[in-house]
């Protein structure tokens, strides 16, 4: 049996996509119905919010004169202009008003609770396609056919736009000045994110959603607590967007896209129009004559042709034993790498 | 000067010791019920499975084999268990699986397996929201439980008088992701309830309208007093537990049932909780156990087994989990710390220790951006392993951080009970020092490897270094339980590779001063006298199925373990790959400052490793 590999890119493929609500609610498609990526395929109630009204810090007294003061009672409906504590006496009194509207679900020492009005949970379908299968109560599974790209690691969930290819090469940086006001709405695709002023601009902009080979390790974290979707394809530092799934995603410019950066799950999918594809595979078997990404420094990055495949264990340059595979680097190194620093690139 | 007084140094009598193989020639009588056992264990990174079988009436490892659990969204645990066993099967040729699923009993044409065991800790840790009273007592102590168990705090809540820590924010955060565990803890026992009471009922009015299945359970651990109202106010809204006040009073602090409770949770809300877990749980002979529980038998195993007096000292370097355990005296203590190893866990080690003390282990220069970028992607791609000296150097040294981070929590947690002597930041002294872990068993380099260790567990006294080069502990602590002479059997043919005996004083010298005067005799060769001096490490070869007895005088500035400066010992030694280590670098080890010298330092040590282990 040949050792597989992940692979992490796929030209023309069958995406297979199940959305499921996170609660049991009410699912609005059926089989055959085709959607787009804003439609809404099922709707679940949401919880009601839950507000608490701290009236001991709203008036600046004590937690039990505030408690004493209080002038609703569990199960009260309020409005912005309910009364919910009075202070002083005689000419002196004060009356405090809600600050939101709601029912008293509880009032704990000074505390009011307050529950606010239910809202619905809409599930949208994130790909377009036709729904192959629906789950009953939670949701329905979507296929299309196009492009793949599995990336490394993503944040900012989900988005959908026309592609924009920003940069000439894989290698080059996406800078701030290319972000402009026309591309409003897109997914921008940029090789190397290493300004922070782009993903502001970006979110200014009302860009979709980025899509970079790597980024620099200080905006990691911003990536992260950003509402902004950012793909990342190869990893963290100055690594250039390997260069077929950059060919592929420039050919791709102007067609619709769907990102989802969720973490190690990211990915970007390009609905293409094709004869009848095969179903994504996650693996593929490795042959001679594949190329491949090595994932490992000092190779981080580069790509490669496999030569031969080891059936057994073989010592790497450090003298551990790992089955892997002799490569081919494109200035003609050769390298045996182990299979589990390797990824399928096509 | 007073004259050392001979004292056997393992603690007992000039026995030889660790003799792992004590009991393990019996024929295999005992267990003729079970002849062929499937083990497996399914951890966060790598899923392994073995075979044992009776070859020639003793039972031996057969074969091993592991894989990548990647568990995507939905994925069952079973799926890369199948994959470990099809391998298992490819290697050992035979049938071990029908239609996807184990056979048991072994057929009389020997397919299938008379038992199937498992370990698991592929589940995330427990998500922990802390509530208490003051930060800096019993939100500190609760802190301290979760930070050695399977569990993580994500956020705190103070009960304090103007505290404003119920606000809408932490409402939403609690309601719309509920953790998995809400920790009350609060009050020395018989000091007022009504904060924890006003807590309970706001707790009670968040979770009122959450769907029962979506409720946090409520583990409570402060004033014993609060115990009855807080089950009025809380009882019917959720599953309580209470466990003993982990301050009962200011100068007492109490983790054991707390933590006990949250590994229970663990068990029964993550790993349980994992899809494939119930299938997996009916494949199996018994019933599946924590990979933590299962080392711990295996340690404990061992230390018993061998009558250890000081013990065993047992380290598991995962990718996402560190755990330490310490068997002696019949007892066993323990730390877990969760998100915190060396692929998946590098994020929370930078967390806790800070990247500049990882670095510092670096034996080359690094610029710290570099450090960065390489610890992110190892982390964004956790399976990758070192094919260069840098990056193994890299990896090395997430080692040494993560061992030495959780030993600390472990010293903290319980060594200044069990040795008043080496409370401050010593590691007090074992027999046996057992370490596990894909990243460590799989390196080849056994003077790096012995340095990486010495440097991070930094043991004292004597102790023998043995790996789990098959990575099979964990399934072993199961067999242990239902087959002890195979358990015990495997254990000493098939999964211990000795690096040595290790003999490390406690104290500072300048270098080059007199540490320790050592007379080393093996049984089958002659007998010789060396003088070590501080700040250095000497090795003396003996294989590891040769014996030596050593006699130790060390300078009146060093401790060998026995609890006095300059008190001499001897005991009979077993070898190994390094032979006999001698590590006079002082405890605690202290590096240079400087980075240039450091280095310097580094290399040099592991020069005297190598050239003692060639020699």
């Amino acid at each position: 049996m040949a050792p597989t590999l992940e692979t992490r890119f796929s030209p023309l493929t069958q995406v297979q996509r199940t959305r499921l609500l996170p609660e049991p609610g009410q699912v609005l498609v059926q089989p055959g119905d085709w959607v787009h990526p804003d439609d809404v395929i099922a709707t679940a109630p949401r919880q009601a919010p839950l507000r608490v009204i701290d009236v001991a810090q709203l008036l600046g007294i004590s937690p039990e004169r505030a408690a004493k003061a209080i002038a609703v009672h569990e199960g009260d409906t309020l409005s912005k202009a309910t009364m919910l504590a009075q202070t002083g006496r005689g000419p002196w009194h004060r009356q405090h008003q809600s600050p939101i509207a709601g029912t008293v679900q509880s009032v704990v020492g000074s505390r009011i609770f307050v529950r606010q009005a239910q809202q619905a949970l809409q599930l949208k379908a994130y790909i377009p396609g036709i729904v192959v299968e629906t789950i009953p109560q939670r949701g329905a599974t979507i296929r299309t056919n196009g492009a793949l790209v599995r990336a490394i690691w993503g944040a900012g969930g989900m988005a959908h736009g026309v592609l924009a290819t920003m940069v000439e090469y894989g290698h080059q940086e996406l800078t701030w000045g290319r972000i402009g006001l026309r591309y409003r709405g897109t997914i921008v695709v940029g090789g190397i994110l290493k300004d922070p002023r782009v993903i502001h601009r970006a979110r200014q902009f009302q860009i979709s959603a980025l899509v970079v080979g790597s980024i620099s390790p200080e905006l990691r974290q911003l990536c992260a607590r950003s509402p902004l979707p950012v793909v990342v394809t190869e990893g963290v530092g100055e690594i250039p967007m390997a260069e077929p799934l950059f060919n592929l995603l420039r050919a791709c410019h102007g067609h619709a896209a769907v990102a989802n950066a969720q973490g190690s799950d990211s990915e970007l999918i390009v609905p293409l129009r094709g004869p009848q594809v095969e179903i994504s595979q996650e693996q593929a078997e490795l042959q001679p004559g594949m190329r491949v990404r090595l994932t490992r420094p000092p190779y981080l990055g580069l790509l490669a042709e496999v030569i031969r495949t080891s059936a057994y264990p073989e010592s790497t340059a450090i003298g551990s034993q790992a089955k892997g595979a002799l490569v081919r680097l494109a200035d003609g190194r050769k390298l045996f790498v182990p299979l589990l620093n390797l990824e399928a690139i096509e | 000067m007073s004259r050392p007084v001979e004292t056997p140094l393992d603690g007992a009598s000039a026995q030889p010791m660790p003799d792992l193989t004590s009991t393990a020639g019996q024929p295999a009588q005992a267990e003729d019920a079970a002849r062929s056992m499937l083990m497996l264990d399914v951890g966060s990174c790598t899923t392994r499975a073995c075979l044992v079988d009776l070859v020639d009436g003793r039972f031996r490892l057969l074969a091993q084999a592991e894989v990548a659990t990647e568990l995507p969204s939905g994925h069952a645990i079973t799926e890369p268990v199948r994959e470990a066993i099809r391998k298992i099967e490819e290697i050992a040729q035979r049938d071990l699986m029908r239609k996807g699923v184990p056979i048991t009993p072994e057929t009389e044409d020997a397919t299938g397996a008379d038992l199937v065991l498992a370990a698991a800790s592929a589940a995330p840790p427990l998500d922990c929201v802390l509530i208490g009273l003051t930060r800096d007592l019993s939100i500190e102590s609760a802190r301290r439980a979760c930070s050695g168990s399977h569990a993580l705090v994500r956020q705190t809540i103070i009960l304090g008088r103007r505290a404003q820590n119920w606000d809408n924010r932490a409402i939403s955060l609690l309601r719309e992701t509920p953790p998995d565990v809400l920790i009350m803890v609060g009050g020395v026992d018989t000091s007022p309830t009504q904060s924890l009471e006003d807590a309970a009922q706001v707790l009670a009015v968040i979770y009122q309208d959450v769907a029962e299945e979506k409720r946090p359970v409520v583990v409570f651990a402060g004033n014993q007093e609060a115990r009855r109202p807080i089950t009025r106010h809380i009882g019917e809204t959720f599953d309580v537990r209470f466990v003993d006040n982990v301050r009962p009073n200011l100068h007492t602090e109490t983790l054991s049932e707390l933590q006990r409770e949250l590994e229970e949770l663990y068990a029964v809300e993550k790993l349980a909780a994992l899809p494939g877990y119930h299938m997996l749980s009916q494949w199996c002979s018994a019933p599946i156990a924590t990979t933590t529980e299962a080392l711990s038998t295996t340690w404990r195993f061992m230390a018993e087994r061998n009558h250890l007096a000081k013990g065993v000292l047992g380290l598991d370097l995962g990718g996402s989990t560190t755990y330490v355990g310490a068997a002696h005296g019949g007892g066993y203590q323990w730390t877990t710390a969760a998100a915190i190893g060396t692929s998946i866990g590098i994020e929370g080690l930078i967390d806790a220790s800070g990247l500049r003390d990882i670095a510092r282990w670096l034996p080359q220069p690094l610029e710290p951006e570099v450090l960065t970028e390489r610890l992110e992607n190892m982390r964004l791609r956790p399976l990758g392993i070192p094919t260069t000296r840098e990056d193994l150097d890299v990896t090395l040294a997430l080692v040494r951080q993560a061992l030495l981070l959780t030993i600390r929590r472990m010293r903290r947690q319980h060594w200044h009970q069990v040795d008043k002597q080496s409370a401050g930041e010593t590691t007090p002294s074992f027999d046996v020092i057992a370490v596990r872990g894909g990243t460590l068993s799989s390196m080849h380099d056994d003077a790096l490897l012995g340095l990486t260790l010495l440097d991070a567990i930094q043991p004292t006294g004597l102790a023998h270094l043995v790996i789990d080069w098959a990575s099979i502990w964990p399934q072993l602590g199961m067999l242990a339980q239902i087959a002890p002479l195979a358990a015990l059997q495997v254990l000493s043919t098939d999964s211990l590779r000795h690096l040595g005996t290790v003999i490390a004083p406690i104290g500072e010298a300048s270098d080059g001063e007199r540490a320790l005067q050592i007379t080393f005799a093996p049984r089958d060769g002659e007998s010789r006298e060396i003088s070590v001096p501080a700040g250095t490490i000497r090795c003396l070869p003996l294989a590891s199925d040769q014996e030596a007895e050593v006699s130790v005088r060390p300078s009146r500035a060093f401790d060998i373990g026995l609890g006095n400066k300059g008190q001499g010992g001897k005991a009979k030694v077993q070898g190994g790959s390094l032979g006999i280590v001698i590590d006079t670098r002082g405890r605690p080890l202290s590096l240079p400052e400087d980075s240039e010298r450091r280095q310097a330092r580094m290399q040099e040590w592991l020069g005297l490793m190598k050239n003692g282990t060639n020699a």
